[in-house]
């Protein structure tokens, strides 16, 4: 029973993961070109419904699933295909020890865990598995027998080994604080106090866990291992279709889990500020109205805007119809919510489980809201810096991130022994 | 004599700190995002398939032969524009013409638009205004070569929508 329990989890958080990908990619490409001043994509259609780019998200899986898988005559074939599926792997599997959410007490029963394993060791298996990412990237540069994939995968060897130490000890400050490397230990002694979150007690270690997390996920500033300016495309150079895929959505993976984590240590994980859980659970009918009005005028407001974009021949065919796919089914479901609520607004009355269920809803809506908030994050990071040149990203991680962690902990542990 | 050039980084000590100056190139690429957010429809590209840009007047495109008043090609096959023509892109056989005020008019003008750079020299070159540059039409793809290789025919109804197809000028 327990291992169904968890094998149902398991598949769902894959689920969501997977599915945040394609929009993870919209994102990226909307968000470049916003702050660009340009439109970004916009072409590809479903009956003249584009979805503002969506589409071609949709595109690119059909594009990638039916394009040849090529495996060059020249590589190291075991490995080369191996490479691909670790990376993939590793990303998603760190997804195994996030809390979405406090465990969910309903009557008598155990409490329903919202995460996959509690595990008593949860940051360090964190960090366990994180690393052995770099496998992925280096058996991909070295199977291809490539020099620029090769180059690549030296590269990323050197980068994510040395910010993995300064990555390590920033969160040594967080132990000392929390106690426990449990990771619901380390949101509850968060708490719902904005001001007792890690981000306001230790500001120093959320920049280098900030910076040291980019460099993990080779991500801008520091996506030196696929320098397409120097290397082509680093060490996925070689692969196509399906393979080229998995080290695609991996790097987005990476950025999901890179930001569940950063949430849950510096940000207070599923915690709202300055409301409190016992607060939502005692108060759960009056949040459940709040919410339904908000949703209720979000539908009729979102909705409205929508259809004020509706002009005719603006283009003089299918497509000036869009606006209204999503303004007028918007519109009338934020009425019909406001309509139910004010008949049956105050008729409406929880049962037994109801908050408890409406509080996991909340804070599981809460922590995803965080990440993907640090997921933008890290698509506005990459559109903004320019890359670093490899000895400056070496010099930034060993002299000025590691003695700055280092100094992090003492003080902090001199803190934590004072009090 | 040797001189030497001081290109070393005069950064301030806000600067060093490096953090604060990332935040501030944070805040206008956030600038950036959000105005395009707002004002989705003044921005400088334009939908290109959808809307088109308007030339300006001297935008020189693909070519088209002139007509005279009776319906004549005006060309006079004096292959000036072959002559001239740094990609030797055209091609003119002239022959004789019962008409004995002109007497002389092309048998074979082809232009190789793939090969054409589209210097207007051509046209610059031309005394009788018989070839002209400005169709509009700057569209050349095709899916074979040969298409893009104009014939005569071609090129004397390659007239743009809103303009004349005749050429009044002294010659």
């Amino acid at each position: 029973m327990d291992y169904t329990v968890a094998a149902l989890k398991t598949f769902l958080i894959f689920f969501v993961v997977i599915n945040i990908v394609p929009l993870l990619i919209w994102l990226e490409r909307k968000g470049a070109a916003y702050i660009q001043d340009r439109r970004g994509p916009n072409r590809a259609a479903i009956f003249g419904v584009r979805l503002g780019g969506l589409i071609h998200s949709l595109n690119d899986v059909v594009k990638l699933l039916f394009k040849e898988d090529i495996i060059p005559s020249h590589v190291n074939k075991p490995l080369f295909i191996l490479a691909p599926m670790i990376a993939m792997f590793v990303a998603t599997i760190t997804m195994a020890v996030i809390p979405f959410g406090d465990p969910v007490v309903i009557g008598s029963h155990a409490p329903f865990l919202l995460q996959v394993a509690d595990l008593n060791v949860g940051l360090l298996y964190v960090f366990a598995v994180s690393s052995l990412g770099v496998y992925g990237v280096m058996l991909a540069g070295w199977a291809a027998n490539n020099k620029y994939a090769l180059l690549g995968g030296l590269r990323s060897a050197a980068q994510m080994v040395s910010y993995e130490v300064s990555m390590g000890l920033s969160v040594v400050g967080i132990f000392l604080m929390a106690g426990s490397l449990r990771l619901s230990d380390i949101v509850n002694q968060q708490g719902a106090n904005l001001f007792h979150w890690n981000i306001f007690l230790q500001p120093v270690a959320f920049f280098i866990f900030l910076a040291a997390l980019f460099a993990e996920t080779n991500r801008l500033p520091f996506d030196l291992p696929e320098g397409e300016s120097e290397l082509v495309a680093g060490f996925h150079v070689e692969y196509s279709s399906m393979k080229f895929a998995l080290f695609f959505m991996a790097e987005y993976a990476h950025i999901i889990v890179g930001s569940c984590i950063i949430a849950t240590l510096f940000f207070g994980g599923w915690n709202i500020p300055f409301v409190s859980s016992e607060w939502i659970k005692m108060n759960a009918d009056l949040v459940l109205k709040i919410l339904w009005m908000g949703l209720g005028l979000f539908s009729v407001v979102g909705g409205s805007l929508l259809c004020r974009r509706f002009k005719k021949q603006r283009y003089g065919d299918l497509r000036d119809f869009e606006p209204l796919v999503f303004g007028v089914p918007g519109v009338l479901t934020g009425f019909g919510l406001l309509g139910l609520f004010a008949i049956f607004g105050n008729k409406v009355f929880l049962p037994e489980w109801g908050p408890s269920v409406l509080l996991a809803a909340i804070q599981i809506g809460v922590f995803l809201a965080k990440v993907l908030f640090f997921c933008f994050f890290f698509i506005w990071v990459r559109w903004t810096l320019p890359r670093f040149r490899y000895d400056q990203l070496m010099k930034l991680g060993w002299k000025i991130m590691l003695p700055l962690a280092l100094a992090n902990i003492l003080v902090t542990a001199w803190v934590a022994l004072v009090n | 004599m040797s001189y030497f050039i001081n290109r070393k980084e005069h950064l301030t000590f806000w600067e060093k700190l490096y953090l604060p100056e990332i935040f501030r190139g944070l805040s206008i690429t956030a600038g950036h995002l959000l105005h395009s957010l707002f004002h989705i429809d003044d921005r400088m590209t334009i939908e290109y398939p959808d809307k088109k840009k308007e030339l300006p007047p001297g935008y020189r495109a693909e070519h088209r032969l002139m007509l005279r008043e009776d319906g004549q090609i005006r060309c006079t096959a004096c292959m000036l524009c072959q002559t001239i023509c740094p990609a030797n892109c055209i091609e003119i056989i002239a022959e004789e013409t019962e008409d004995k005020t002109v007497e002389k008019r092309p048998k074979l003008f082809t232009i190789n638009e793939l090969r054409c750079i589209f210097c207007g020299l051509c046209v610059e070159a031309c005394p009788c205004d018989a070839i002209r540059m400005d169709t509009g039409k700057y569209e050349n793809s095709s899916f074979n070569r040969k298409d893009l290789i104009y014939d005569i025919k071609k090129l004397a109804s390659n007239h743009p929508d809103n303009a004349g197809k005749i050429s009044s000028a002294l010659y």
